[in-house]
C-alpha cells in the first residue's frame, strides 16, 4: 500500500529523437516507445498526460501473478491510445511520399511532336551514310 | 539485321575500359552495367575484339512528355506520353578512339532502334549528349531537336530512322 506523503506526480518525460517513459508514483517505467518520431510522441504524450498513469495517487500496486482487472483495462487503453498516434504517423508518412522526381522526364512541345509524327523531316545525308556503317 | 555488338557479357574484363574523357562511362561499365541488366533497366552491347571490350552503347525504353498543346492537337494527340527508344550511353576506349567506331556503334544502335520498332511502337529515338559538342552533332549532322526539358536530351522521328532504311533498301536492289 502506497502513502499519500509519498506520493509525487507522475512525470512524463520525452526524449527528442525516440522514446517516451511515462513512470507511475512508485518508480515503474509503465510505458514507453521506441523509434518514433516526432508526430508519435506529440500524440502518444498527450494521449498519456491525461491517462490513469499520470495521475498521483491513483494507481496501485498488485502482484504480479494476479493482476487487477480494472489494470488491465486500464493498461489496453494506453496501448489503444498508443495505436492511435502510430495510425496518425503512418498518415504523416504517407503524406511524404508523394514527392515524384520530374527531372529525368523528357519533354517535347506539342507543335514540334506534332510535326515529327505527321510529317517525318527527310534523312539528313549524314543519316543516312551512317547507318549505312558496319 | 547484322549487329557489331554482342550482349553484354559479364565475363569480359570491363575494369580496363578508359573513354579517357568522361570518367563516369568508365565507371558505368565496370561497375553498374550488370546492375542494370539484372534488374533490366537497360541493354548494354558490346563492341569487342579479340577478348577486349574497345566500346559499348547502352539502350533503354522512355517515354515522352507533351506540353502545351491546343484544343485542335488534344483531339488528335494522344494524352498519354508517348513511347521511345533512349540511347543513354555511349563510349569508345582510348586506343580505338579515331578510327570511326564511335559511328560504328552508333549506327548498331539505329538498327536495333530500327528492329525494335518492327515489334513494338517506338514514336521517337532519345540520345543523351555527353556535351554541347555532341548535341550539335546530333542536331547539325542528324537531324535530332532538342527536347523542351533539356537541350543536352535531343529527339528524332522514329518516322525520319525508318525512311532512310528503306531508301537504303531501295538503293541497295
Amino acid at each position: 500500500m502506497n502513502k499519500p506523503a509519498h506520493q509525487k506526480p507522475a512525470r512524463l518525460a520525452a526524449s527528442k529523437k525516440t522514446s517516451i517513459f511515462v513512470r507511475g508514483r512508485d518508480g515503474r517505467i509503465s510505458a514507453a516507445l521506441l523509434n518514433a518520431d516526432v508526430v508519435v510522441e506529440r500524440h502518444a504524450m498527450k494521449s498519456l498526460a491525461s491517462s490513469a498513469l499520470s495521475q498521483a495517487g491513483s494507481v496501485k500496486t498488485h502482484s504480479a501473478r494476479a493482476p487487477h482487472l480494472s489494470n488491465i483495462e486500464r493498461e489496453l487503453a494506453e496501448l489503444r491510445k498508443v495505436v492511435a498516434a502510430l495510425a496518425v504517423r503512418s498518415v504523416a508518412h504517407e503524406e511524404k511520399a508523394a514527392d515524384f522526381d520530374v527531372v529525368s522526364i523528357t519533354v517535347l512541345d506539342a507543335d514540334t511532336a506534332y510535326q515529327l509524327l505527321d510529317s517525318p523531316p527527310e534523312p539528313t545525308e549524314a543519316l543516312r551514310n551512317l547507318i549505312a556503317l558496319r | 539485321m547484322d549487329f557489331i555488338t554482342c550482349d553484354f557479357d559479364k565475363l569480359i574484363d570491363r575494369t580496363a575500359f578508359d573513354c579517357k574523357i568522361h570518367q563516369d562511362l568508365n565507371a558505368y561499365i565496370a561497375q553498374h552495367a550488370g546492375q542494370d541488366e539484372k534488374r533490366n533497366l537497360s541493354r548494354t552491347f558490346m563492341y569487342i575484339e579479340e577478348g577486349v571490350l574497345l566500346g559499348y552503347y547502352t539502350l533503354a525504353n522512355a517515354s515522352i512528355a507533351l506540353n502545351e498543346l491546343s484544343e485542335e492537337q488534344k483531339k488528335k494527340m494522344p494524352r498519354y506520353p508517348m513511347p521511345a527508344v533512349l540511347l543513354s550511353r555511349l563510349a569508345v576506349d582510348r586506343s580505338a578512339q579515331g578510327k570511326g567506331l564511335g559511328l560504328r556503334l552508333m549506327s548498331d544502335f539505329f538498327r536495333r532502334v530500327h528492329t525494335v520498332s518492327k515489334q513494338s511502337g517506338v514514336a521517337f529515338v532519345v540520345v543523351d549528349a555527353k556535351d554541347q559538342g555532341a548535341a550539335d552533332f546530333y542536331r547539325g549532322k542528324l537531324g535530332f531537336v532538342p527536347s523542351t526539358s533539356n537541350p543536352l536530351r535531343l529527339v528524332l522521328s522514329t518516322a525520319t530512322l525508318i525512311q532512310a532504311f528503306q531508301s537504303q533498301k531501295q538503293a541497295s536492289r
